[in-house]
């Protein structure tokens, strides 16, 4: 990476900066447990999110954008690579030092049911944080969680009830209402909306936006549902296989993708307009996403590329910079006719 | 909802506990209040066994020995002419103390290995589970008749080893637990917002496997409650004159006894049934009581 080694005046504020991050599960087989291999489910991620913005991470199911997620908020210690948060590293922090920046990061979780504890009152749920991080005393916080619950659209008459008795948007609130009790500035959302009903979804996404113009929230979203993700971010990463295939503004992204997989990613999304949804052509790939814990030795996704060429199976393309802001892992963007390249393939897919 | 909201009164809406609505559907199962009364009945009368009767359960009256049941006697007495129903009442201290002892030992050795091994994971998780598995082949009476030999048979001795050969299922049940809990989204999320180790282990995990804990325990009251009774059966557990369930049904071995005096061991067989048969619905009630999802 190239201008994240300070913050210069004209970017805006890096809150999030990711280097080489990986995290490798280990699988072990015999009765000593011994590792005879990886699941590689994030394999060398670099970018960073700035204040106040929308990073949308998409990509496939098991393509590792949760472990991402949770690996950047040290809910898995990861294997190797650096997370900055405010410029401090959060994978050398431990035990308090990391409890204490946990008050600013905080994490929305996929499934309203299971993450709430079935036995702890909503008024117990919101209020953990604010007791966890020793922030007023017991009348302030119940004011507080009042507050919160009215702030995500909530009856405060709620606080005594337990999560069995809402339902699965109201539970979402929830676990929004406690991700915000701690005044966090960046906020991971792990496929916050996929449980939800599709009615449902849009009051949730609105309120998510809401948050975020009112207390100027960072967030990364993490979803598989490409329309919502154009809708709510401000760039987008595409994933593929551990990896960052594509980072882009989103609507660069969108008008002009580079990568051949977010090419074949996009053409899969239907445009609600019927003469050009019929104009539509879709690029089916081949094949299967190969094993994360024996990914292909070039380009992971050199085994299912309609474009792929002899050097994407032999070594892996680094993750650059194309255009301005638009990042790009691919082998045909090498070398210095990058851009022409760039409209010719598109152009060749079309 | 702003008009409402500023005029909330909290008070107003207080639904009712997790634990007052397990207990309003415990108190509705029918099994398990049949089964609470039994076992009061039955700790009341070990209890206040020396008002309900006038006779001690060690006086031996050779004057009247195997009477069947009487005015005087009102099951009879047994080859010493002591009186049964009195030996029955006095029985019922210790069995259900052996039981509620020994269910006590190996639930504290059971969860705290149980959790460890299941929040630790790993290494530490199968060390402690392969010494688990050992303890579980462990043939339990070979290994009491063993003590029995070594230190001499006796309650104590009975309650110790008994609950040192139980706590395994006991561990494995909450190790299981916790590893599913472990990787709930719930825990997670408690750990995203900076809650320490032990707040996640006492305020997340934990509640939550309190109601198999609940269940197994009453089964495994019982199933003590059994084990001493084939142990004084055996001779190696509570010792005459001492009575226990167990050790009344020894005294009826012989067949013309089991032929022709059944009020020597019918009774005490039938307080065992009933122990373990109204423990073990009362564990089931528990087991449907406290589950926080079912909507009674």
């Amino acid at each position: 990476m190239t201008e994240n080694t300070n913050t210069n005046g004209s970017q805006p504020n890096v809150i999030l900066r990711v280097e080489g991050l990986k995290m490798w599960f280990p699988i072990t087989s015999g009765i000593f447990q011994r590792t005879v291999g990886h699941i590689k489910a994030v394999d060398g991620l670099d970018f960073e999110i700035f204040q106040g913005e929308t990073l949308g991470l998409v990509g496939e199911s098991g393509c590792g954008k949760s472990t991402a997620g949770r690996a950047i908020l040290q809910l898995y210690r990861p294997t190797a690579g650096h997370v900055f948060f405010d410029n401090e590293d959060l994978t050398t922090m431990k035990g308090d030092a990391l409890r204490r920046q946990r008050r600013r990061m905080q994490m929305i979780f996929q499934d309203p049911y299971a993450s709430l504890n079935p036995r702890m009152t909503v008024g117990a749920i919101v209020g953990e944080p604010l007791e966890v991080h020793g922030m007023g005393n017991k009348q302030q916080n119940r004011e507080r969680v009042q507050e919160l619950l009215r702030i995500v659209g909530l009856n405060p008459y709620f606080v005594n009830r337990y999560p069995h008795e809402f339902s699965g948007g109201q539970r979402q609130r929830i676990g929004v209402a406690r991700a915000l009790a701690v005044n966090p500035a960046f906020i991971v959302l792990d496929e916050p909306i996929s449980a939800l009903d599709v009615s449902i979804q849009a009051q949730v996404i609105n309120l998510l936006e809401d948050l975020q113009n009112e207390f100027g929230l960072t967030y990364l979203f993490i979803a598989h549902d490409l329309s919502v993700v154009r809708h709510i971010s401000d760039r987008i990463a595409v994933m593929y296989l551990g990896k960052i295939v594509e980072l882009a503004d989103r609507n660069e992204l969108y008008a002009n993708p580079k990568h051949p997989y977010t090419q074949a990613l996009l053409s899969a999304v239907p445009i609600p307009d019927p003469v050009i949804e019929e104009q539509r052509q879709r690029i089916i790939l081949e094949g299967d996403v190969p094993s994360p814990a024996n990914p292909p030795v070039g380009c992971n996704f050199s085994t299912r590329c309609p474009q792929v060429m002899e050097i994407c199976r032999q070594q892996k393309p680094e993750f650059k910079e194309n255009s301005h802001g638009h990042w790009v892992a691919c082998w045909l963007y090498e070398g210095d006719g990058a851009p022409d390249a760039g409209t010719q393939t598109a152009s060749a897919t079309s | 909802m702003t008009a409402t909201a500023q005029a909330i009164d909290l008070a107003e809406d207080k639904p009712e506990s997790l634990w007052g609505k397990a207990r309003k559907r415990f108190f509705r199962h029918k099994l398990a209040m049949f089964g609470l009364i039994t076992l009061s009945l039955l700790i009341f009368v070990s209890v206040a066994a020396p008002l309900l009767t006038p006779h001690s359960p060690t006086e031996i009256d050779l004057r009247s020995i195997r009477q069947p049941p009487s005015a005087d006697h009102w099951l009879g007495t047994d080859g010493t002419g002591r009186d049964v129903l009195t030996r029955i009442f006095y029985a019922g201290r210790i069995s259900l103390s052996v039981g509620l002892v020994a269910v006590t030992i190996s639930m504290i050795i059971g969860v705290i290995i149980g959790s460890i091994a299941g929040y630790a994971g790993g290494k530490v998780d199968m060390t402690l589970m392969r010494v688990t598995d050992v303890f579980m082949t462990f043939p339990s009476l070979v290994i009491i008749i063993t003590v029995a030999a070594a230190l001499g048979p006796s309650v104590y001795n009975a309650m110790l080893v008994i609950g040192m050969l139980t706590w395994p299922s006991i561990a494995r049940l909450v190790r299981g637990q916790f590893l599913t809990l472990r990787e709930q989204q719930f825990v997670r999320a408690a750990r995203s917002i900076g809650v320490t180790r032990g707040q996640i282990v006492f305020k997340h995990i934990f509640p939550n496997t309190v109601s198999s804990i609940a269940v197994a325990l009453t089964i495994g009251v019982a199933n003590i409650i059994l084990l001493e009774a084939s142990l004084s059966f055996l001779g190696l557990g509570v010792q005459a004159p001492t009575p226990s369930w167990g050790n009344m049904l020894r005294d009826a071995q012989s067949l013309n006894i089991l032929q022709e005096m059944p009020w020597m061991w019918v009774p005490p067989g039938l307080m065992i049934a009933l122990a373990v048969l109204s423990i073990n619905f009362i564990g089931d009630g528990l087991r449907d009581a406290l589950d926080p999802k079912s909507i009674h």
